[in-house]
């Protein structure tokens, strides 16, 4: 069970992203008055933050299902990006690839990526550990808000911070390991881009332009991005 | 719009985000050793890093100099705690908590 301990403590931080987003959702949710079972499933099958917000929307609106599968598709398009890059560290077959994948979210994917395993555990377990741990925060956290419902007015004024703080603290433990400059450079310029060019769209623009950009730096095997650190 | 809607809903909802997060898996699956995706995966993260950091901070509330200045203060506390203890939740706990007395503050 040491993977699970270390698993809990790699995810501690998410926990206190995951809570309060979760609830977020949860009381959101709870202004449809459909109760807050639908709530938990949504987190359980669904599982992905921003397409369950839209999916508040999309249910007050009554959209079509067609119009559903296409948002949501667009919406998560920059998962992607996100299988392209742990294509290695996963388990190649079994169940548990399958509920790896399944639960590729953005927070899960940069710890995946940025902190290390340590050599004594076994590497899949500990990320099959993560990934649950991580769902299970948001699921609580869906319930709890459409639990408590409008009773409960959600003002955790600035806890939302957790998260950016999470991907700048990742950012370091990142540069830690390649220690290079221009791949960074390359995708602050593009997310400048992406944000000029449409702002409401400016995840899977600065990331499908990243994915680009690299694969053909990768491609040309350039040396000032290539060279190994 | 009754439960069973809603559920279909769901489920269609479900079945999009799964596809998104399995199409390079089921794409690339014979890719995943090639000396050339192994570079790319190891230098994408990084880069999708500094995508969501940037991310996250516009999806901040920015709408008075306050919040800028409580959101400059929060990353520069993250990122110097971070740098001094490598501490991960350490910096968590003092780069929000620093971002949150300043909104508190409402300077």
């Amino acid at each position: 069970m040491s993977e699970a301990r270390a698993a809990f403590r790699v995810s501690l931080p998410v926990l206190f992203g995951y809570l309060p987003l979760g609830m977020a959702f949860g009381v959101l949710f709870a202004s449809l008055d459909l109760g807050w079972v639908l709530a938990v499933v949504a987190g359980v099958i669904v599982y992905a933050g921003a397409a369950q917000f839209m999916a508040v929307g999309l249910l007050a609106a009554g959209a079509s299902l067609p119009d559903v599968f296409v948002s949501t598709l667009l919406m998560n398009a920059r998962h992607l990006v996100y299988g392209l890059s742990v294509l290695g560290r996963y388990p190649q077959s079994g169940a548990l690839k399958w509920y790896l994948i399944f639960g590729l979210t953005d927070e899960t994917y940069s710890l995946v990526t940025s902190r290390p395993v340590p050599e004594s555990l076994n590497r899949h377990a500990f990320y099959g550990w993560l990934t649950a741990l991580n769902q299970a925060y948001w699921v609580l956290g869906c319930g709890l808000g459409a639990f408590l419902g409008s009773a409960f007015a959600i003002k955790v004024s600035g806890l939302e911070f957790t998260l950016v703080a999470l991907f700048v603290v990742l950012l370091m433990e990142q540069w830690a390991q390649i220690r290079r400059f221009e791949p960074l450079m390359v995708a602050a310029v593009l997310s400048l881009i992406a944000f000029w060019v449409a702002a409401d769209q400016f995840l899977i623009l600065a990331l499908s332009s990243t994915v680009v950009v690299l694969g053909w730096l990768v491609r040309r095997e350039d040396r000032w991005i290539n060279a190994k650190s | 719009m009754d439960q069973r809607q809603v559920l279909m809903v769901l489920l269609t909802m479900a079945v999009a985000t799964f596809l998104t997060r399995a199409l390079p898996f089921v794409a690339l699956a014979g890719l995943a050793t090639h000396p050339l995706v192994q570079r790319f995966g190891r230098l994408l993260p990084p880069m999708v890093m500094v995508v969501l950091v940037i991310y996250g901070i516009t999806g901040m509330p920015l709408d008075r100099p306050s919040a800028v200045l409580a959101v400059i203060i929060g990353v520069l506390v993250t990122v110097g705690i971070h740098g001094l203890f490598r501490q991960v939740l350490l910096s968590l706990l003092l780069g929000t908590g620093s971002y949150m007395a300043c909104i508190a503050l409402g300077w």
